[in-house]
């Protein structure tokens, strides 16, 4: 159908070259690609859709070429769902596991389109094979789907062992990816500098300083390039750590055993400090750097860094310098007890009565340790100066970084207790940032990034009920009845940084034409959570002047019925119109019972129009009252 | 999808163009499919397209309604003209159809007027406008319950005008069988015998 179209709309750009081969010479092999700001590697795992399925394939790409035509193939190397083995299938899978494709045979892999891949997916591989770089508890609660067991696709028979070599690829390069150099040398850059603290503390409330400067900064939408964006978390991190400096005095001693941990954990976590902003990102496809990069989220917010810490520490340090680190993350009472069930569960039982212990003592330590990071919020306004007073060009770029920061915080805060005040505040902080200088943001067009435009997707209903089910989503009211579907998007997506398919209700008999609504589908749940919470408790004013409003889940409607159709048995209709008047479309004559009846309806139907058009212009018109008396347009 | 704002401003007339040409149909029975509805318009013009507004919003049962697009808009304009001068019924009387031109914001896939900018911004506690903002938010819970209210209130009425219509028409049958019965078993005719009155007149 429209690839090509589609090749002409979306951003499409290959990476780095491989060699060329065929017969004449004449193919062009890639590392890897970009489309629409995502870069796509060997060895990615992908979801390939064929518009038949429900659900997509996930796939590796095995091998991406150009061949001389310029149709641009990929060699997709497949993963099983369960239930496309179940038959083979003795035990129950895990939840989020997946089966490799190996053996030969159809269904191994097959040649597709390059244009087949919707988007990215993160798989890991928990095989205890030593040649598998074992995850951390962190890549496996990011993975979307996880693998250790291979299906046979000749054989038809389920194993752990992983071959030497499934269709021509070195098992090395279908497990999980070692660390590579580029990052690793980032890291010692870091470490020679010699303030690696992974600067959750700070970077967390900078994040609150100005996210609308920092939303204004990325309205260019570069944001989303994944291209750029390691380079970009070099200078982040590094600047960060600058910015960090005038306050670092008190917090010798964590940044020191931060250190030791971050060097640690290099081997393992290549990335750890890398790309918070794919992390945060909560579609699919930037889950799936976490995978690729061996990335765990990085962000530095208390929570998540401390659970990489953890996992590094387990390994490496003493309880008590454990102590230390997970101070920060211990502010929340459930938050701590959250993270005891995880350890249990993660292979590490040994140490994770210590690390339950610690945690518990910790929240004594805490305050003494590190700043409670509510207390640095509250002196946030000193941090800003501090920051600005860096004169640092790149202090935008942190502010930017900040930004995504504390969404994922409050979207922390707000999974591990719904209530917290913490969230109100920083809700509060975020105008308070604002300076009252009336930022406004103009909502430009939201980059096309939404590969599954490719293909037919399901039809809204069906998709309706299904995020309903999944919680993600959004009913938002009091729109502009003007705003169309795409214009809701843009505005989702300007304001919180998170892609969305919208559907505006649409104006019938009877909507209020004063108001207009839509339903949003976020790509998670998360991200429906937080779009809710931010536009409930704050107010996001539209350029109508009116602010919005949302709610989760699905209205529940009753099926359509009318009044006023009536069904007589057929044997009863004696006379010849009335036998005519059932079941046909007619205009009705003058002289019948019926046409009587109609009259009495179209009365009806006029009487209710009136009504309602009284009362929306009532309305209308005490809603122009109050927007009179706004002091700001 | 695209992006050149001559691209943008073409697709917007082609839109426009083709809500010139689409009828609203409102108060259609649920049994009404889109071939019933091409049927039933198919006598006035060439029926491009029909496609169901679901109600997704509204917490009470309505009825359907469609957007039918046609060829041209002239078809259009003859049919909302024939259907507002004679009660037109499908699939089920006697209330009738009502047919209306179609609006823009009646489309969920319309694309958005070229060159319109929108913006956004977060008001704050501190703002002076901010209870102004509240107030606002409160004021459309109030109108949205009002609008409900009295969609209500409507429904009711046409319940109660069914139920009433109903029972005329059974008194109506009731009176047509009667004078059916009578003619069958031939009481009609003795009796007009009996008075001395011709009742075939023809």
């Amino acid at each position: 159908m429209g690839h090509d179209l589609a090749n002409d709309v979306h951003k499409f750009r290959w990476g780095k070259k491989r060699g060329v081969g065929g017969s004449k010479r004449n193919i062009q092999f890639y590392e890897s690609f970009t489309i629409d700001d995502v870069d796509y590697s060997l060895f990615d795992c992908v979801y390939v859709d064929d518009m038949k399925a429900s659900e997509p394939y996930i796939g590796k790409i095995v091998k991406i070429w150009e061949q001389p035509d310029k149709k641009k193939k990929v060699k997709i190397l497949w993963f099983f769902r369960p239930y496309e083995v179940q038959n083979y299938l003795e035990d129950t899978p895990l939840e989020k596991e997946i089966f490799l494709a190996t053996g030969e045979g159809i269904g191994l892999f097959n040649i597709n389109p390059l244009e087949a891949i919707v988007g990215k997916c993160s798989v890991i591989c928990t095989s205890k094979d030593e040649r598998n770089r074992q995850p951390s508890n962190e890549e496996l609660d990011m993975a979307d789907y996880i693998f250790f067991r291979t299906f046979n696709v000749g054989s038809h028979k389920i194993s752990e062992i992983i071959d030497d070599q499934i269709a021509g690829v070195a098992a090395k390069d279908l497990l999980n990816q070692k660390a590579d150099q580029h990052s690793i040398s980032k890291f010692e850059k870091k470490g020679d500098s010699g303030i690696a603290s992974p600067s959750t503390d700070i970077l967390l409330p900078a994040s609150k300083l100005n996210p609308l400067n920092s939303l204004e900064n990325r309205v260019d939408g570069e944001i989303e390039s994944l291209s750029t964006s390691t380079k970009r978390h070099g200078v982040i991190v590094h600047k960060s750590l600058e910015g960090q400096h005038p306050l670092k005095d008190n917090q010798d001693d964590k940044s020191i055993s931060n250190l030791v941990l971050v060097d640690d954990r290099l081997s393992k976590k290549p990335r750890l400090i890398d790309s918070p902003i794919e992390a945060l990102n909560d579609t699919i496809l930037r889950k799936h750097k976490v995978e690729s990069n061996g990335c765990v989220s990085s962000i530095h917010l208390d929570k998540e860094s401390s659970k990489v810490t953890n996992d590094a520490l387990v390994g490496h340090m003493s309880s008590h310098e454990m102590k230390l680190i997970q101070a920060p993350t211990t502010e929340v009472p459930n938050d701590a007890s959250s993270r005891k069930q995880k350890f249990s569960g993660d292979g590490f039982s040994k140490e994770s009565s210590g690390v339950a212990d610690a945690l518990i003592g910790n929240r004594i330590l805490k305050k003494k340790l590190i700043d409670d990071p509510i207390d640095v919020l509250n002196d946030a306004g000193a941090r800003k100066q501090k920051l600005d007073s860096n004169g640092d060009a790149s202090s935008k770029e942190i502010v930017r970084s900040h930004k995504e920061s504390f969404e994922k915080h409050n979207l922390v805060q707000k999974k591990t207790k719904p209530l917290d005040t913490s969230l109100q505040d920083s809700s509060l902080l975020i105008g308070d940032s604002k300076k009252n200088d009336y930022e406004i943001l103009e909502v430009t067009r939201k980059p096309d990034a939404d590969r599954s435009r490719w293909f037919k997707s399901l039809p809204w209903e069906d998709r309706l009920k299904k995020a309903d089910e999944q919680g993600t989503l959004v009913f938002v009211e009091n729109l502009d009845p003007t705003y169309t579907s795409s214009e809701v998007e843009d505005i989702m997506y300007r304001t919180f940084q998170k892609s969305c398919t919208a559907r505006v209700i649409q104006q019938a008999t009877f909507q209020n034409p004063n108001y207009g609504q839509a339903y949003v589908i976020f790509r998670t749940r998360e991200a429906a959570d937080l779009v809710v919470s931010k536009i409930n408790k704050g107010c996001l004013q539209l350029s109508n002047g009116s602010p919005l409003l949302c709610s989760k889940g699905m209205l529940k409607v009753p099926k359509s019925s009318i009044y006023g159709h009536f069904s007589v048995e057929r044997s009863k209709l004696q006379t010849r119109e009335m036998r005519m008047a059932v079941s046909t479309s007619h205009c009705s004559q003058p002289n019948t019972i019926e046409y009587e009846m109609a009259m009495e309806w179209v009365l009806l139907h006029e009487k209710s129009s009136k009504a309602l058009k009284t009362l929306h212009k009532d309305q209308a018109d005490r809603l122009r009252e109050i927007k009179k008396t706004l002091k700001t347009k | 999808m695209a992006t050149s704002s001559d691209d943008v401003r073409k697709a917007y007339a082609e839109f426009e163009e083709k809500v010139k040409r689409t009828i609203f149909l409102d108060n259609l029975s649920p049994q009404v499919t889109a071939t019933v509805i091409k049927q039933a318009l198919g006598q006035f013009g060439n029926v491009m397209n029909v496609e169901f507004i679901p109600n997704y919003t509204i917490p009470y049962p309505i009825p359907q309604s469609a957007l039918v697009v046609m060829e041209n808009a002239k078809q259009a304009r003859d049919i909302v003209a024939e259907m507002m001068s004679y009660p037109f019924m499908i699939s089920g009387m006697p209330r009738p159809v009502r047919a209306g031109l179609a609006k823009n914001e009646m489309f969920a896939d319309r694309p958005p007027p070229p060159d319109r900018k929108l913006y956004v911004r977060w008001v704050d506690t501190s703002d002076p406008d901010f209870e102004a903002f509240q107030k606002l938010k409160l004021l459309y819970k109030q109108h949205n319950a009002q609008h409900l209210a009295l969609i209500k209130l409507q429904l009711e009425a046409e319940e109660k005008i069914s139920t009433q219509q109903e029972e005329t028409l059974k008194a109506n049958y009731k009176k047509l069988e009667l004078i059916e019965g009578i003619i069958q078993d031939r009481t009609g005719s003795r009796l007009a015998r009996h008075y001395g009155v011709r009742l075939d007149e023809d």
